[in-house]
């Protein structure tokens, strides 16, 4: 699959942008604050209606307007993709894929499949617990669609309970009918989040071995790293019925905190580098291959589920990966199907001659580079 | 900006009460009004002041009537073993329209949702249960919306019916007549999948 039409109205810093694109690798330049990497960003919001480094729509639209606008156009196999997504914030995104519109979200996920690696991204190791949480629901949504609407779910229903929970606070014991008001939300939380608990515990045990494969290559070393779903609650048997059992047991504390004390909303993901926890004892070079591995895994998972080609955003990788890791992705890069990379200086990039197309980015407007003979 | 006559200003500021008007269609509203016959703004007056002070209710099914009990209550067509059980009038309404059904109601007047302070108390649960006493029911069939909060309520009802000896039914999720199939989104279209049923 492939983008080779982006339009961006009011998106960040690119007031009024449109962008051709080769099917293959693209190269985007710009100095720091130029828009570049607001390009990655819209076409990976493309794909699932969110940015990879905010969740607040807020922030995506350019500072003098109310709205912002993201049409793209591209091929999934045969099929000619177009989609159109208008945003403003704090309403109803609308969103339409080839004139028709979507009204939920899940189905956007149907179509363009991205996976980005940019600086932000350390974050998935060393930031909290809702970084990660958010990346594999996203990851999860582009293989299974429908788990959009499981998450959705399985939130409204947590808000719920928990409204209902803090109702009982003043309650020193509740009545049949309390308890069965709470035992009909325990189990519909539970029905949600045995359905996210079982994808996530696949998904990771599938991705696990290929991210350690990666991690051994671009290393070139015996490090050994290890990703490990870390659930909540941590049960030998994940059924409904024993999540159940689990939240009776905190039911004083649960009513106390009006909270809901487990489930996947408390769920996190553990990376290891040598049985050593990354987030506290890896360095940084480190902690880059570990995410740089994760995310390669997650391509290679994407594409054999697929069998078609993801595309692929890479942020800075220049100035941000050593010449080693480096020269690994570049090497990779020519089987990737179609590749976004962007740089602040040409003179960092060695091999221009793979780059099929070449576009600069000067105060939110692009263009295109001459070839140079 | 403020219209120069009062009694305008007041009119206004009450048709932007409505649901679904904003201060620019209150607008509108208001001129339309000043322009009629004062005859036909009687009337429309009237209607609305007629419909609020003589529709209620109904005190065995919670249905909006001008009569207690309501017709379907009253009507000795209507099979009285069955009872379906709708959030709002509304559903009771396009219910009816269809015609498949001529079994009796009852409206909870919603559905649970904590948040905003909506538990079984807040519904006509307890006289749903009341009805059961009789022996005539024998079926309840519950109609409350596909979504968490009719999920919950469903389940809830459910829980409440199942141990007093009533059949407890749930309407069938699927995919909407006239459609194509590739059309449908996921959910739907699994779900269709699982409730199939014998041909």
């Amino acid at each position: 699959m492939f983008i080779q039409n982006l339009k961006l109205t009011e998106f960040r810093n690119l007031k009024n942008a449109e962008i051709e694109f080769s099917p293959e690798i693209n190269l985007i330049v710009g100095s720091n604050g130029s828009g570049k990497t607001n390009i990655l960003e819209a076409l990976f919001y493309t794909g699932s209606g969110r940015s990879f480094r905010t969740h607040l729509d807020e922030n995506l639209a350019n500072t003098d307007s109310e709205y912002f606008r993201i049409e793209a156009s591209g091929k999934m196999g045969e099929h000619e993709v177009h989609v159109e997504i208008g945003v403003e914030p704090g309403k109803r995104k609308i969103i339409k894929v080839n004139s028709s519109p979507i009204h939920k979200l899940g189905e956007l996920f149907e179509y363009f499949r991205l996976v980005e690696f940019s600086p932000y991204d350390l974050e998935i190791v060393i930031g909290s617990p809702s970084v990660r949480r958010r990346y594999i629901s996203i990851t999860i949504a582009q293989l299974d669609p429908p788990h959009v609407a499981v998450l959705s779910d399985y939130h409204k229903t947590l808000s719920q309970r928990n409204a209902l929970l803090k109702s009982f606070e003043e309650t020193p014991r509740l009545s049949s009918s309390q308890e069965t008001s709470l035992a009909v939300w325990d189990e519909k939380l539970a029905v949600h989040a045995v359905q996210i608990h079982e994808s996530r515990k696949s998904y990771i045990h599938k991705i696990a071995d290929i991210a350690a494969d990666f991690y051994r290559r671009i290393s070139g070393s015996e490090e050994y790293l290890k990703i490990e779903y870390n659930p909540s609650p941590n049960l030998e048997h994940f059924t409904a019925e024993n999540f159940c059992e689990k939240l009776a047991s905190r039911r004083q504390r649960e009513i106390a905190m009006g909270q809901t004390m487990y489930g996947p909303h408390r769920d996190d993901i553990k990376f290891y580098i040598d049985n050593l926890e990354a987030k506290s004892a890896a360095s940084q070079g480190q902690i880059k291959t570990a995410v740089l591995s994760l995310k390669l895994a997650q391509y290679e998972y994407l594409k054999q589920k697929l069998e078609r080609l993801p595309i692929i955003l890479l942020d800075e990788i220049f100035s941000d990966l050593d010449k080693n890791r480096l020269d690994f992705v570049m090497n990779l890069l020519p089987g990737l199907g179609q590749s976004f990379i962007t740089t602040s200086k040409l003179s960092e990039v060695n091999n221009l001659e793979i780059f099929k197309s070449k576009f600069e980015v000067e105060r939110g407007i692009p263009r295109r580079l001459k070839e140079q003979s | 900006m403020f219209s120069s006559s009062q009694s305008l200003e007041r009119l206004i500021r009450e048709f932007s009460k409505l649901p679904g008007i904003g201060r620019k269609t209150a607008q509108r509203l208001a001129f339309w009004v000043l322009k009629r016959d004062p005859k036909e703004v009687r009337e429309l007056a009237d209607a609305i002041r007629e419909a609020r002070e003589k529709v209620r209710a109904c005190s065995i099914c919670f249905n909006i009537t001008e009569s207690d009990p309501c017709e379907i209550c009253r009507s000795e067509r209507r099979d009285r073993s069955a009872i379906c059980v709708v959030e709002e009038a509304n559903d009771l309404l396009a219910l009816e329209k269809t015609g498949e059904y001529k079994g009796l109601y009852h409206v909870l007047g919603g559905a649970l949702s904590p948040l905003d302070g909506i538990g079984p108390e807040q519904l006509h649960a307890r006289e749903l249960i009341e009805r059961l006493k009789s022996d005539e029911v024998k079926e309840i069939i519950i109609a409350t919306n596909p979504n968490v909060e009719g999920e919950a309520t469903a389940a809830f009802l459910a829980k409440l019916i199942k141990p007093i000896g009533v059949k407890v039914t749930r309407i069938a999720r699927g995919l909407p007549q006239g459609s194509d199939l590739e059309y449908a989104d996921n959910t739907t279209l699994g779900q269709a999948i699982s409730n199939r049923r014998d041909y």
